[in-house]
């Protein structure tokens, strides 16, 4: 078991991982209620996408290019 | 009781029949002789027999003699199946998996790399469902694997669908998101594959379920056990919608005046009456037992020859019924003591659980203070019945010295797929309280539907392993599946070993952002566990598995294969027990079993000749500890072994008495 352990060579940094949320792109659903005093103001229903340029580009123009078989 | 023709000899518009059943009970004959009788009335029509037990006897009931032209025999090879699948559909499942998680390729290539176990119930359906849609074949006659794993052949279409409900989810967000920005989405490659699987499967689910179209024929013998499980079978088939009309009962002893055959009848009768009692509105067809084996073309074309219609009215039950000496030819010498497993093995129906339970009960008398765990990861669950006690999921004491188990495998693996989605979801709470990853979150809850069916097994296989590392229990003795699946049991500890790899390889590099500590302990767990199994395995000493065979041409041949197997796996096979052998006797029937077994016996003697080996003569159902243990004691000389002549065994010319069984 301690073999695997050892090389763990290779893991994720933090920033790596938030290229690979870009790249792959994220849903991200929420809703926030901002209050003061314990007054609840303002309520937010958040529907956020995130995702880079590039692969938003990618999406935009694969016609249909995954025609695989 | 009139001679008659069972309907799927007949009715040519059946596209499908299946025969099933406890194994041993003469499935892949019935089967064989079905799609010879076939393809014989209908020269015009074309013809397929398959079998997708592993074990493969198909070839050996033919004896290697060629079908008729227009009847083709397949033997499903998974390994062959699985690569055919993977190379046409590889690049969908990559590109699925790119787009539905955050795993990077080489993450991806690592799981695609992974040998999947159990899949042979998952390829013959899809390579029966292709032929099925292609209409290759007029009518596709299937030999199935032994109850347990049958059962799981016919959940296939559910187990598919969940498998392609997680694929689609995972194209979801790339759906959403290419809606968002491109403004439309037409369905693509990836869409293509899942819609033409999910088609297909829907399809095959539909013809399973047509009465007009498919049929699945229980095959039993009139044995309690065999009877009990398949009166399982039947209630289950009924939930699944599948049509059963018709019940094979194979092997009944003839009429004559033998006392040993007419013990046997009457034995037989009552059996039947008493799944009469369970089961109504089916049409039962009797077989009778031929003298000499059904393993050729020649044979099979006589086998539904004097088929009888049996019904309720016609079994007259003969009150007399002795019950028949239990007779070991020479008792063996028991394990050494180190011995901490035990392996019973062989094809189905050759009395593995009833020899596993005799010498569990006779290792826990002949060795006060020493606990024995017999278990049995058999799905169809027969421990319970041979004991005749009721032994569940976990450990129950059964009487001094001895605990037995029935492993659940489903409900383990259910168990662990709970664990790991309730952790999943404390942990996305933890790190995104209020907010919700949408998509990404479904596709990990569902990321273990996409196991291989087999990955239950490997769980019941660890679990098993606790007690075999706890120190509690001295020695466990397996009850095993059959020989097919009992074969991928033994070559498991690699595929785990494999499984295991790639999830720390995973768990390591996500340490950061993913952690969920428990599941990875119970991995951890498992792969230790799994290293002790190993040694244990591979240490003569420590281990034996005992090979177990009927006195029949196709048992001497799956015999070898599994002997085989054991020594390329370095498995050590001290003992071969040949077992329900028929005793000498004056009636011609008898004497024309005997003398053919008599040849099977020496052909067994001079292959295996570094085994120890012994032949348990056929007797009364055993079952129950008082019987049990009788046969564990005729079973194993005892420590105090007295000489051997408390053992005198007569015949006398019209009857069999037991005039002296040493009594203990």
């Amino acid at each position: 078991m301690d073999d695997l352990f050892l090389d763990q060579t290779e893991n994720i940094s933090l920033c790596e991982t938030l290229d690979r949320i870009l790249n792959k792109g994220a849903v991200v659903v929420g809703d926030v209620t901002i209050s003061v005093a314990n007054v609840d103001l303002i309520y937010l229903g958040l529907q956020i996408i995130v995702t880079s340029i590039k692969s938003a580009r990618e999406i935009i123009n694969q016609t249909g290019d995954a025609n695989v078989n | 009781m009139k001679v008659g023709i069972p309907s799927f000899l007949e009715d040519k518009s059946l596209r499908l029949v299946m025969f099933g059943g406890k194994g041993g009970v003469g499935k892949t004959t019935c089967a064989a002789a079905t799609a010879q009788h076939l393809s014989q009335c209908y020269p015009l029509g074309s013809f397929l027999l398959v079998s997708t037990d592993p074990a493969h006897s198909l070839r050996d009931v033919m004896a290697g003699c060629p079908p008729p032209s227009n009847l083709k025999i397949i033997e499903l090879n998974t390994q062959e199946c699985l690569g055919r699948f993977m190379s046409e559909h590889c690049q969908h499942l990559r590109k699925i998996a790119e787009r539905g998680t955050f795993l990077d390729d080489e993450d991806i290539n690592q799981f695609l790399d992974l040998s999947l176990p159990g899949l042979d119930e998952l390829l013959a359906f899809l390579e029966i469902s292709k032929w099925v849609e292609e209409r290759t074949y007029d009518s596709i006659v299937v030999d199935t694997a032994p109850t347990g794993h049958t059962l799981r052949l016919l959940n296939m279409p559910e187990f598919i669908q969940k498998w392609l409900e997680t694929l689609d989810a995972m194209l979801a967000k790339y759906r959403y998101m290419k809606q968002l920005f491109s403004g439309a989405y037409r369905p693509d490659g990836l869409d293509k594959f899942l819609t033409n699987l999910s088609e297909r499967v829907g399809k095959m689910a539909v013809l399973l379920r047509a009465p007009d179209y498919s049929r699945f024929v229980p095959v039993t013998v009139a044995e309690p056990m065999s009877i009990q499980e398949t009166v399982g079978l039947i209630l289950e088939l009924e939930s699944l919608k599948i049509p059963v009309t018709e019940i094979v009962v194979n092997q009944l002893y003839p009429e004559n005046n033998c006392p040993v055959c007419s013990h046997w009848r009457a034995h037989q009768r009552a059996e039947l009456a008493s799944m009469f009692g369970k089961l109504s509105g089916y049409i039962v067809w009797g077989v009778p037992l031929y003298s000499e084996e059904v393993c050729h073309p020649k044979a099979l074309e006589g086998f539904w020859k004097n088929v009888i219609d049996l019904n309720i009215k016609s079994l007259e039950i003969s009150v007399k019924k002795n019950d028949l000496s239990i007779r070991v030819e020479s008792s063996l010498v028991p394990p050494s003591q180190q011995t901490s497993l035990l392996i019973f093995a062989g094809k189905g129906g050759v009395g593995k659980t009833t020899l596993a339970c005799a010498t569990a009960l006779q290792m826990a008398q002949d060795r006060p203070g020493q606990e024995v765990f017999l278990f049995s990861t058999d799905p169809a669950h027969s421990l319970s019945s041979c004991l005749e006690f009721p032994v569940g999921p976990s450990p129950k004491r059964i009487c001094a010295g001895l605990t037995a188990m029935e492993i659940d495998a489903q409900a383990e693996f259910d168990s662990f797929k709970t664990h790991y989605q309730e952790e999943l979801n404390r942990f996305l709470q933890s790190i995104l309280s209020n907010l919700d990853l949408k998509f990404d979150r479904e596709v990990m809850e569902r990321i273990m539907d996409l196991s291989p069916p087999g990955i239950d097994e490997v769980m019941a296989l660890t679990r098993a392993i606790e007690f075999l590392a706890g120190s509690n229990y001295d020695i466990l003795i397996l009850d095993s599946a059959p020989t097919g699946h009992l074969i991928r049991l033994l070559e498991l500890p690699e595929i785990i070993d494999q499984w295991l790899k790639v999830f720390f390889s995973l768990f390591l590099k996500y340490k950061r952002i993913f952690r969920l500590p428990e599941i990875s302990k119970q991995l951890i767990q498992m792969s230790k566990d799994l290293k002790i199994l190993r040694s244990i395995l591979l240490d003569p000493n420590r281990s034996a598995l005992y090979a177990i065979t009927i006195l029949t041409e196709m048992a001497f041949q799956e015999t070898k294969d599994l002997i085989a197997a054991c020594r390329r796996m370095k498995i050590n096979v001290p003992v071969l027990l040949l077992n329900l052998a028929t005793p000498e006797s004056n009636c011609p029937f008898c004497s024309v079993l005997y003398r053919r077994e008599r040849q099977i016996m020496d052909k067994v003697r001079k292959t295996f000749s570094g085994l120890e080996q012994t032949v348990i003569y056929r007797q009364g159902e055993i079952q129950g500890l008082e019987k049990l243990g009788k046969l564990g004691r005729n079973l194993y000389k005892t420590k105090t072994e007295k000489s051997q002549n408390d053992y005198k065994v007569k015949y006398e010319a019209n009857g069999i008495t037991e005039l002296l069984n040493g009594a203990r």
